[in-house]
């Protein structure tokens, strides 16, 4: 038997998807199949009752041709007043979304959702209003009308003859928390309509002859209560525990999708079938030829076939093929399709091809496949664009086929003088259309050259010659043949190249994408991944793009790319369009909704690009900006290839960052090491000065009477000068302690040279005038990038140990120079050098010169080695050389400051 | 002379309030030592010294508001004592109106010093003096009304900024003033990022009037702290 318990983790994963579900506002859909159902007035109802209850409930918007027993339920709700707009002369009254924002209900009560919003509001739609609401965390009950459910549509034009243009995607529905269904018998309704309670009598006596006609309610009231039962199942199956699901045969529905008009209802009835059968919903766009052959309309249609299925859950493939039967073919079998949707196409049968229909010839290539055919009379207005746009003629055509001819012609006098046989000259024409077809653009050259090249033949070859006649009873055989092989083996070529530079855009793009991820890959910084993630994005749209970095929703950087297809100015120019705070606002809307916006969408429609957010780790890290105009958007596949890169984009960052922290947890680990062995290092090293210290101090307490005067002075000397170098000790403590809180304790600033090195000069432990310190910087005012304290703390270090390792006497000296775009900062001493064994465990904790010693009291052990971590801390290493002719020199660079000064 | 000046030091620390115990009366100045923050500002009132010397470590108050207290009412000079490393606890005492510091651990000659620079500055204090037109620092030399600056009789050629800045060093000759306080006033805002510049004038400044820029007579620098106008012996 087969195991149905759920593992642990997949309740895991459902816990925290209801959790985040949770975090997200519940939609409550008052549905109903006609207006004057009542469902206002149950949603206000519904309202009441939940505020009763505690709910902090607002009305965002009810229609104002309230009739007068919703009016009544109005009272005692607080309404968040409408915006009003004017558009073109008129004033219309639209939900106040920011308004409502800012006043954080827990429900707000919004009116018809299938509303269309003034064009000047920030969604095309009032779901869109709906759906940020929600994703801001504010519960929504809403109303609307069966008809204007999108997968309906066609049903309802069809019971009613009534057009509904104002229509909400279907998973509104099949999403939203619960659907209340506001019944009332038809009859009833009809009732209400004469009493005037639902229109003015006039238009009520109107309305009740077209559009509530009883067997019109009757028919949407069927749809509703089935459309709610439909939806009540699909939310069931949602719930359900995934392995029981899985366990049944999935179904998996396909249609076509093409530019024509009627293409839309077989998109929608495939979006029912696949929604009643609670399948996978896939939409294949078969691209032939070039796209940009194809007139503007049907691309705008074609982009909003592919957006409506999209809405109605589907998911839109994109294949190269002329065949549009074998594509859909093809695809069907290999992903595993069981029912397929199409048009019925009303091309008539062509004799050469004797199943032109595609849906006879799909039943040829999958048998065994169950095919849906929906009525789709208006297909034929389509060719005719296309066919029209074949014929467009070109002069350069007829130039190329000037030469080619002239040289068939050539060639051909020259055959004809050497005797060979017409056939051969035939040959040569041929191959002149042939060549002419790769060369020329438009079919109907094709049919010209063949004609040409035919009639050339006939005026140069045959008998008598220079004429269009011909003698011979065979030529016009001859001919016929001649043109026939003309025309075929020119549109055979034609095709190859089409589908060649189809293959090579495709694969072009394919490229991108590839490149995208290995360039991505070796990128190394913030900057890096966005410069090429960007530069891959322009190079696919072939537009200009533009990335704004975001910082707890604010922009904090943008950075433009220009596209090389259009000149700088142009590009200037472009740039220019982001620069505005429309531009603006949409970009932090972007963000702060984590949704894409923009051209082509519906949310900011008028917006002068596109906008998608930029995600790592679910945060949003930044927002690309493509610049589209409306009547040039992004094709399908190029979106979809977009959406890869802007992946690809997400996963580079996200493994930066984890590498970034990587680094840091390793830094930090050295740096812990390194205080680990300071710590044992210390204890040692205190007990020596503390020793004497304490020592020496109870010798004067105890015995201070029976030491002379100079024994004395001895010994306070020795007290003092221990307690100077416990000092430095502490010193160098504290700036362990400082490395040891990790890069944000270290303060980096532009620091003058000058002042440090006599900062440090002052600190030095022992400068018993014994030794001649001298300091040299070159040039005035020379910065470098520093935490203060810890590069003073190397120099004293340095300095101390020149002290404590060269005799009296010596030389030491501090210079400071600039090298490029870095300070090198010296300490050269004249006294004997360090050994060459032991410069190589120089910078190695622990490591003392004890060979040349000067005093043998302590070994510091750790200065060197900390002065190292310092520096690398800042990027640098330090260095030791020899000194000419003795001494050594301890040398490191930094970071040149810059610094402006604007007086 | 000294017999008459009265220095409070607010130190919690036994051992090191003996070390000013000695170091003060090797001087014969007056002094009484509060343990915390509490019984000085008692004391502050009974005793009405000259000079105090605050230790910004103490167990009951934060070393600041002390200053706080004080200054709204009184402008007797104060010493800060901290340890190195606490710069910003410095910086957040001088801008809260402490005249100048000592880093543990400090020599008692550097106490006495820095004692003798706060006694002077109340003498300069005096309201005759800062009305003066002319300030005069040993060879320094300042016209307030002719905007024109001498350094050992010869006149010296400031930008504006530079002049600027020597103007608000000599208006507090012997206070230590933090970069923010000196952004403020010259520039009229207080930018970190600003104090790359105040340092490239302060260092331009000083080479036009310092012999030895590298041993400074007349403009002290305070490493991440800030500078100070030292105040020069009348001859």
């Amino acid at each position: 038997m087969e195991d149905k318990r759920p593992s642990p983790e997949a309740i895991l994963a459902k816990i925290k998807q209801q959790e985040k579900k949770a975090e997200v506002g519940k939609l409550k859909v008052f549905l109903g199949y006609a207006a004057g159902v009542g469902k206002t007035y149950s949603m206000l109802d519904a309202a009441h009752q939940v505020k009763k209850l505690g709910m902090d409930v607002v009305v965002g918007y009810v229609e104002p041709h309230a009739r007068p027993e919703t009016a009544a339920l109005l009272e005692g709700l607080e309404l968040i007043s409408t915006k009003k707009i004017i558009y073109k002369g008129k004033t219309f009254e639209e939900l106040d979304i920011d308004a409502v924002l800012e006043r954080k209900p827990d429900l707000v009560l919004i009116d018809e959702l299938a509303h269309t919003n003034v064009p000047t509001m920030r969604h095309l739609k009032r779901f869109g209003d709906v759906q940020e609401l929600l994703a801001k965390g504010i519960h929504v009950y809403t109303t609307v009308n069966i008809q204007h459910i999108e997968s309906l549509h066609d049903l309802v034009e069809e019971i009613t003859d009534v057009k509904v243009h104002e229509r909400i995607p279907d998973y509104l529905i099949d999403n939203a928390a619960q659907i209340k269904l506001v019944d009332i018998a038809p009859d009833d309704l009809i009732q209400r309509l004469k009493e005037g309670k639902i229109y003015h009598s006039e238009q009520a006596e109107k309305a009740m002859h077209h559009f509530f006609r009883r067997s019109n309610l009757v028919a949407l009231r069927e749809i509703a209560l089935r459309r709610t039962a439909d939806t009540i199942d699909h939310q069931k199956m949602d719930e359900d525990d995934p392995l029981y699901s899985k366990a049944q045969v999935e179904d998996h529905i396909l249609v076509g999708i093409s530019s024509s008009p009627t293409n839309a209802k077989v998109i929608r009835t495939a979006a029912r079938l696949a929604q009643a059968l609670h399948g996978k919903f896939t939409a294949l766009y078969v691209q032939r030829k070039k796209m940009n052959d194809e007139s503007e309309a049907n691309s705008e249609r074609l982009q909003q076939h592919i957006k409506l299925t999209e809405q109605l859950g589907g998911h839109v493939v994109t294949v190269q093929e002329e065949d549009v039967a074998a594509a859909l073919a093809n695809y069907a079998q290999m992903s595993g399709v069981t029912k397929l949707v199409i048009g019925r196409t009303s091309t008539k049968k062509q004799w050469w091809r004797p199943n032109s229909k595609i849906g006879d010839r799909l039943n040829d290539f999958v048998p065994n496949l169950a095919m849906y055919i929906v009525p789709d009379q208006e297909n034929e207005a389509i060719r005719i664009p296309e066919i029209r746009d074949q014929l467009k003629f070109d002069w350069m055509d007829l130039l190329k086929m000037f030469i080619v001819f002239g040289l068939a012609s050539l060639i051909g006098l020259f055959f004809s003088t050497i005797g060979m046989s017409e056939a051969n000259i035939i040959t040569i024409y041929i191959l002149g259309v042939l060549v002419l077809a790769m060369w020329s653009t438009g079919w109907v050259f094709s049919i010209i050259s063949s004609l040409v090249a035919v009639l050339i033949f006939n005026f140069i070859f045959t008998e008598p010659r220079l004429s269009f006649e011909a003698y011979n009873r065979d030529y016009p055989m001859t001919f016929l043949i001649m043109f026939i092989s003309g025309i075929i083996t020119s549109s055979l070529t034609k095709k190859v190249k089409e589908q060649a530079i189809g293959a090579v855009r495709k694969s072009y793009r394919m490229e991108v994408l590839l490149e995208t991820n290995r360039k991505l890959q070796h990128a190394k910084s913030f900057e890096e991944i966005i410069t090429e993630g960007m530069s891959q994005i322009v190079k696919l749209v072939e537009k200009p793009a533009i990335f704004f970095e975001m910082g707890d929703q604010l922009i904090v950087n943008t950075l433009f790319f220009p596209t090389d297809v259009i000149t700088n100015s142009k590009n200037k120019e472009m740039a220019a369009l982001f620069d505005n705070a429309n531009e603006r606002a949409v970009v932090t809307w972007v963000a702060s909704n984590k949704q894409s916006a923009g051209v082509s969408t519906d949310t900011f429609p008028g917006a002068k690009a596109y906008y998608l957010p930029f995600l790592s780790d679910d945060n949003v890290k930044g927002v690309v900006g493509i610049l589209l105009s409306k009547e040039t958007p992004l094709p399908a596949f190029e979106r979809n290839i977009l959406h890869a890169i802007m992946n690809e984009f997400s996963f580079a960052l996200d493994k930066w960052y984890l590498q970034k922290s990587n680094e840091k947890v390793t830094r930090e680990a050295e740096i812990e090491q390194m205080r680990a062995n300071f710590l044992r290092a210390i204890s040692h090293d205190l007990r020596t000065p503390l020793t004497s210290i304490s020592g020496n101090a109870d010798m004067l307490l105890t015995r201070g009477e029976r030491i002379d005067e100079t024994q004395k002075k001895q010994l306070y000397h020795d007290i003092y000068s221990n307690s100077k170098w416990l000092v430095q000790m502490v010193e160098n403590l504290l700036a362990v302690s400082k490395l040891d809180d990790g890069q944000l304790a270290i303060e980096m600033q532009p620091e003058l040279i000058e002042d440090i090195l006599q900062e440090a000069l002052m600190h030095v432990a022992r400068n018993e005038n014994t030794h001649h310190i001298h300091c040299h910087v070159e040039p005035d005012l020379l910065f470098a990038e520093m935490d203060a304290r810890l590069i003073i703390q190397v120099i004293i270090n340095i300095i101390d140990n020149a002290l404590t390792y060269t005799p009296a006497g010596s030389e030491i000296i501090l210079t400071a120079k600039e090298i490029g775009d870095h300070v090198q900062v010296s300490i050269i001493d004249n006294g004997p050098g360090i050994d060459d064994t032991l410069k190589l465990r120089l910078f190695e904790p622990f490591t003392t010169g004890k060979i040349y010693r000067s005093d043998s009291r302590r070994g510091l052990g750790l200065g060197l080695a900390l002065c190292q971590t310092i520096l690398k801390v800042h990027g640098s290493e330090l260095t030791v050389a020899d000194h000419d002719p003795t001494g050594c020199i301890f040398s490191f660079v930094l970071k040149k400051g810059v610094v402006d000064v604007d007086e | 002379m000294s017999m008459n000046k009265r220095i409070l030091v607010i130190e919690d620390d036994v051992a090191i309030g003996n070390l000013f115990k000695m170091a003060l009366s090797t001087q014969y100045y007056e002094y009484e030592i509060a343990l915390d923050g509490k019984s000085a500002l008692q004391k502050l009132l009974s005793m009405q010294p000259d000079v105090i010397i605050l230790d910004l470590g103490l167990p009951d108050m934060d070393g600041v508001d002390v200053i706080n207290k004080i200054r709204s009412w009184s402008q007797t000079p104060i010493i800060v004592v901290s340890a190195r490393g606490e710069e910003h606890d410095k910086i957040l005492a001088l801008d809260a109106g402490a005249d100048d510091y000592v880093t543990k651990p400090f020599s008692v000659d550097e106490l006495l010093a820095r004692i003798r620079v706060a006694f002077r500055r109340i003498s300069n204090d005096s309201p005759l003096d800062k009305d003066q037109p002319i300030f005069v620092n040993g060879d320094l030399k300042i016209d307030y009304l002719a905007n024109t600056v001498h350094i050992r009789g010869e006149e010296v050629h400031l930008t504006p900024i530079e002049y600027k800045l020597l103007v608000v060093l000599a208006k507090h000759v012997g206070k230590v003033l933090t970069h923010n306080f000196l952004l403020k006033e010259v520039w009229q805002q207080a930018l970190q990022s600003d104090v790359p510049s105040l340092r490239v004038f302060m260092a331009t400044l000083r080479k036009k009037i310092e012999e030895n820029p590298a041993n400074p007579e007349y403009i002290q620098t305070h490493i991440r702290v800030g500078y100070r106008m030292l105040r020069h012996e009348d001859e």
